[in-house]
């Protein structure tokens, strides 16, 4: 592990990038497959088997000779150029016979395949959808036919029927029906608690239509990678049966056969054997390495990425300054003059579009946090708070590069390697994120995931790291500590698990703690003790916090220093007491209107109109200028410095000086 | 027990009477979780009764058992005169033209592989019959109502920010001028600013269209604000309900109160005097305190006036002013010691009883 702390790649980040909103939704299935077919390995497999269904079917015209005319005086050739792969004991050509012997295969194959989907597929999806008493007797049936082996079965089948084909290609697809049941049913069984099927549930739908139309497009991946495997495995059956001698007109070429012929003569002549094994061995590989790489692109399947990518790019110089000045804003000088602890300057967080441009999501953001003071990081979503955090930490999601300047008691992060900055991370600056639950791993209990955080940074004997695990715990409020370090995060509640991420945060015991939205995912009891908790270990460590929230109530309660920031850009940057009573930046004003706490009912809540604007769509002028009430064509001429409105105080608005004079206009309850 | 304050004295629209549901945990021989324990309710048409809770409250459940989501073990609910206690939601057709929902993922509840005309249309559909070419002026007018531009019709949902989802989601529920709309946690996953755009477009379609709201969130300044009466919910149970003003402002029950300091003001100084409080109104955090027992009062290990009887009997619902509280200092024959201390617990002078 690199890290300590477990990155949140969120939909903020879906949110953030300019990619995320195609006009049509091309599914992350559909983009993966299309990525796979590009594989040179996927192209050769796939190739292949449109090569052996191509020759099969044109086997007529291909073949060199008729695969049945005997020619007793060229009796076991080797390859010569009248018989390119050779002839058989008989004379025959072994390429005519295998161009031959193909397709009756390929073609009986399809049949159980169909057979299974046709009863695997309703009675998957129904019992799925219904489960209960349907459930127990369908998984009984189905228990059933897995007990009974296939091939004893269609034996059987071929004696009584006088080797029919059909229908033993037909009873093979009953009895392996149960694997393609099972996927469907548990595909089911997994999309049918999904939101849009209650909804639809709600609306009266009747139970065939949501089956078809809410449920059977998340069971179709799955469903097409089981199809290939299937195939394969059909196709392989078929050649045994025909090795056998059962199920193929002996008359005719079948590759099952060719192999039986071979066998007879492995010892004498061993070259018969090369051509037909490798045209199987090459037909079933490339089907199941199709089947297997579309497997690999069904969404449960993809291996999570790496945190951190070892290489990351770096924005070109030309990008370096988002789309402001070459100038940052000036930095509010810390007491004494020394450097805050954490100073941000000029940072810029872009994004490659798909033409190839950077596009910035975070702009020109400088702020600064003392030791043992919280600054908060306030918006709505899509403004660009989480990146600016995450940047801070060097934890941007993948295609992400920051520049500008941040330092960490002096040092510069922007442009550290990563070996650099995993060292920095954890042990100097942390990450608390918005869901506990995810930030946890499931699989360890506790105190074996925190231990291992403390090892890393402290190291020590088994006890050490024991009593050390077991002092954070109780550190962040948790009084049976040693109950809750034996317990798994599935078996806490979310404050309890919050906690315990803190724990984790605090393990290197960091000068600097981010934390991204702490307290959204909480109930307001536990966010109250979230936020007490945080308080008391800033006045215990003297920790300087980056809190990124929406809700003003919460930087009332912690914040010392908010910076509110409105599509990619701070706008305003005041200490957090000014800002509530009095908000420079209409924004700050919008975002206070918002709260309902002390609206009067019945009335209104005056807000601000529309939403922020996407990346690639801001304004080279004043970003919010098309929401903002006070907005004048001065607005919308160029673009707006922030500027110094009071000690430690910004505004990033040419109308500030009269905003100050309580011009503040009642905003609207519209909407847009 | 009626909530008092019902505006409709007639007969409500929903009427909900001792509500029980148990959820059947995994593995054999378990017992079940009690979600929802002993909950009436009434809401007469074109009223909003918000329900306010933590998570396992058991509010969301209360809303998923009026929708035949989740299976109700005892306790009837009644749907403009008709008893829908046990109709699943399969068998719904008839009930989800005066029923529909607005559900919290704005993310999850829309399907992404359905253009929003379809997901729009399929309630007509399924309700009204309605076919492609009749529906689209519908989802037109619709679209326009929830203020979104027409041409989202054609567009998939990704298309749209979390706000702008969870309009369609409101478009959806109200595609067939239903008489209740339960909306379960429906702001929650919003930001301040969309929140309040939500807000205000649900209270416009209420004054245009009359329709009532079952209004379930777990942030009570919110609730407040939008509903007319509330519900206050604490691990299955009833702690305190009435009119919304009169609990958001002076909220009775010790869980109203710890509820009601637990959000904060984007105030700094009223913040700080919100802070002490909530730190008053609470004996233990949730990580120090021990589990609630199984008969008493649930909130009992939190409680700073938590006595012996908190842990042994289940309050009885008791009339206090305009509202009823579920709280043995609220109930002179309690036998609580600081029974008939109630005016003091409100106004937040009563001492803490000894741990």
């Amino acid at each position: 592990m690199t890290t300590t702390v477990p990155t949140p790649v969120g939909q903020e980040v879906g949110a953030a990038t300019p990619a995320a909103r195609a006009a049509r939704p091309v599914g992350a299935t559909a983009r993966a497959v299309r990525q796979t077919l590009r594989r040179p390995a996927v192209l050769i497999a796939l190739g292949w088997l449109v090569l052996v269904v191509v020759t099969s079917l044109l086997a007529g015209p291909l073949s060199p000779f008729d695969p049945l005319a005997q020619d007793l005086g060229s009796r076991l050739q080797g390859p010569t150029a009248a018989h390119l792969l050779g002839t058989d004991d008989l004379g025959r050509d072994l390429l005519s016979r295998i161009l031959h012997g193909g397709g009756v295969l390929l073609l009986a194959a399809v049949v159980p395949v169909l057979v299974s989907y046709l009863l695997g597929v309703p009675a998957g999806l129904l019992v799925g959808y219904v489960g209960g008493k349907a459930d127990a007797v369908a998984d009984f049936v189905v228990n059933v036919l897995f007990a009974i082996p296939a091939l004893v079965v269609v034996l059987a089948v071929s004696v009584v029927t006088d080797n029919n084909l059909p229908i033993m290609t037909v009873v093979f697809g009953v009895v392996v029906s149960g694997g393609i049941f099972r996927l469907v049913r548990a595909s089911t069984q997994a999309s049918r608690d999904l939101l849009y099927v209650d909804a639809a549930r709600v609306s009266g739908v009747t139970r065939t239509t949501i089956l078809a139309r809410h449920i059977l497009p998340n069971v179709l991946g799955p469903l097409i990678v089981q199809g290939f495997l299937l195939y394969s495995g059909a196709f392989l059956f078929l050649t045994s049966l025909s090795f056998l001698g059962l199920g193929f007109d002996p008359q005719e070429p079948s590759w099952g056969q060719l192999v039986f012929d071979a066998t007879a003569k492995l010892d004498t002549d061993p070259w018969l054997m090369v051509p037909i094994g490798v045209v199987l061995i090459a037909t079933v590989a490339a089907l199941n390495y199709v089947g297997n790489a579309l497997l690999a692109t069904l969404p449960s399947s993809r291996r999570a990425r790496l945190l951190t990518p070892t290489r990351r790019p770096v924005l070109p110089v030309a990008d370096a300054h988002g789309t402001g000045s070459t100038a940052p804003a000036p930095l509010p000088a810390g007491p004494g003059g020394d450097e805050p602890r954490l100073v941000v300057e000029g940072l810029v967080v872009s994004f490659r579009g798909e033409d190839g441009r950077w596009q910035p999501v975070v702009d020109g953001v400088s702020f600064a946090v003392e030791r043992g003071r919280t600054l908060c990081l306030v918006g709505e979503s899509g403004c660009g708070k989480t990146m600016t955090a995450l940047a801070t930490l060097g934890l941007l999601p993948e295609g992400g590069a920051a520049a500008g300047s941040v330092r960490l008691g002096g040092q510069e992060l922007i442009g550290l390697d990563e070996k650099a900055m995993a060292r920095v991370r954890g042990s100097r600056i942390a990450l608390v994120s918005q869901e506990p639950m995810v930030a946890l791993d499931p699989c360890f209990s506790v105190r074996s995931q925190l231990g291992d955080v403390v090892r890393l940074h402290r190291g020590g004997s088994r006890a050490d790291v024991r009593t050390r695990t077991l002092d954070l715990l109780r550190l962040v409020g948790i009084p049976n500590a040693e109950r809750v370090g034996r317990s798994f995060p599935h078996q806490l509640s979310g404050g309890m698990a919050q906690r315990v991420c803190i724990a984790l945060a605090l393990a290197g015991e960091p000068d600097v703690l981010v934390a991204d939205e702490p307290t959204t995912a909480l109930d307001p009891t536990i966010q109250a003790e979230i936020l007490d908790l945080l308080r008391s270990l800033q006045d215990s460590l003297g920790l300087a916090l980056v809190l990124v929230t929406h809700d003003l109530g919460v930087v009332a309660d912690i914040g010392d220093t908010a910076a509110v920031m409105y599509a990619g850009q701070v706008v305003e940057l005041a200490p957090v007491e000014e800002l509530l009573a009095a908000p420079r930046h209409p924004y700050s004003r919008g975002l206070l209107d918002a709260m309902p706490e002390d609206a009067e009912r019945g009335v209104p809540l005056r807000t601000v109109p529309g939403v922020v604007p996407l990346p690639k769509d801001w304004p080279t002028h004043c970003r919010f200028a098309a929401r903002c009430e006070l907005a004048t064509d001065a607005c919308r001429t160029g673009p707006v410095p922030i500027e110094v409105v009071g000690p430690d105080h910004q505004s990033r608005c040419i109308r500030t000086a009269e905003t100050a004079r309580g011009v503040h206009p009642v905003a609207t309850g519209g909407q847009s | 027990m009626t909530v008092p304050g019902t505006t409709s004295p007639s007969s409500p629209l929903l009427r909900i009477a001792d509500l029980h549901v148990d959820y059947k945990l995994p593995g054999w021989r378990t017992t079940p979780l009690r979600a929802v324990d002993g909950v009436d309710l009434t809401l007469a048409e074109g009223e909003t009764l918000g329900v306010v809770g933590e998570s396992g409250s058991g509010k969301s459940t209360i809303g998923r058992a009026l929708l035949g989501l989740a299976p109700v073990t005892s306790g009837s609910i009644e749907l403009a005169g008709h008893d829908i206690t046990h109709t699943k939601a399969g068998d719904r057709k008839h009930i989800a033209s005066d029923l529909q929902v607005v559900f919290q993922d704005p993310y999850g509840s829309l399907n992404p592989s359905r253009t929003v005309g379809k997901t729009l249309a399929e309630p007509l559909e399924a309700v009204a019959g309605a076919d492609g070419s009749t529906a689209l002026a519908e989802i037109r007018g619709l679209l326009s109502k929830v203020r979104l531009p027409d041409d989202a019709v054609d567009r998939y949902p990704n298309a749209f920010s979390g706000g702008q989802r969870q309009r369609i989601a409101i478009a959806r529920a109200m595609a067939v001028n239903p008489k209740l709309i339960v909306c379960d946690e429906a702001i929650s996953a919003l930001d301040v600013v969309t929140q309040a755009q939500v807000l205000n477009l649900l209270r416009d379609l209420q004054r245009d269209t009359g329709v009532a709201f079952l209004f379930i969130a777990h942030n009570l300044p919110v609730v407040s604000y939008f509903s007319d009466r509330v519900l206050v919910l604490y691990r299955g149970r009833v702690m305190e309900s009435g009119p919304a003003a009169t609990i958001h402002a002076r909220p009775a029950h010790p869980y109203s109160q710890a509820l009601r300091a637990a959000v904060p003001v984007p105030d700094v100084a009223a913040q700080r005097v919100l802070r002490r409080q909530r730190q008053a109104v609470v004996r233990a955090t949730t990580a120090q305190a021990r589990p609630a027992p199984e008969q008493g009062c649930p909130f009992a290990p939190r409680c700073p006036h938590a006595a012996e009887v908190c842990w042994t009997t289940r309050p009885a619902d008791t009339p206090f002013e305009d509202r009823v509280v579920a709280c043995h200092v609220f109930d002179a024959a309690s036998g609580h010691p600081q029974a008939g201390g109630a005016p003091d617990l409100v106004a937040g002078e009563l001492a803490p009883t000894a741990p």
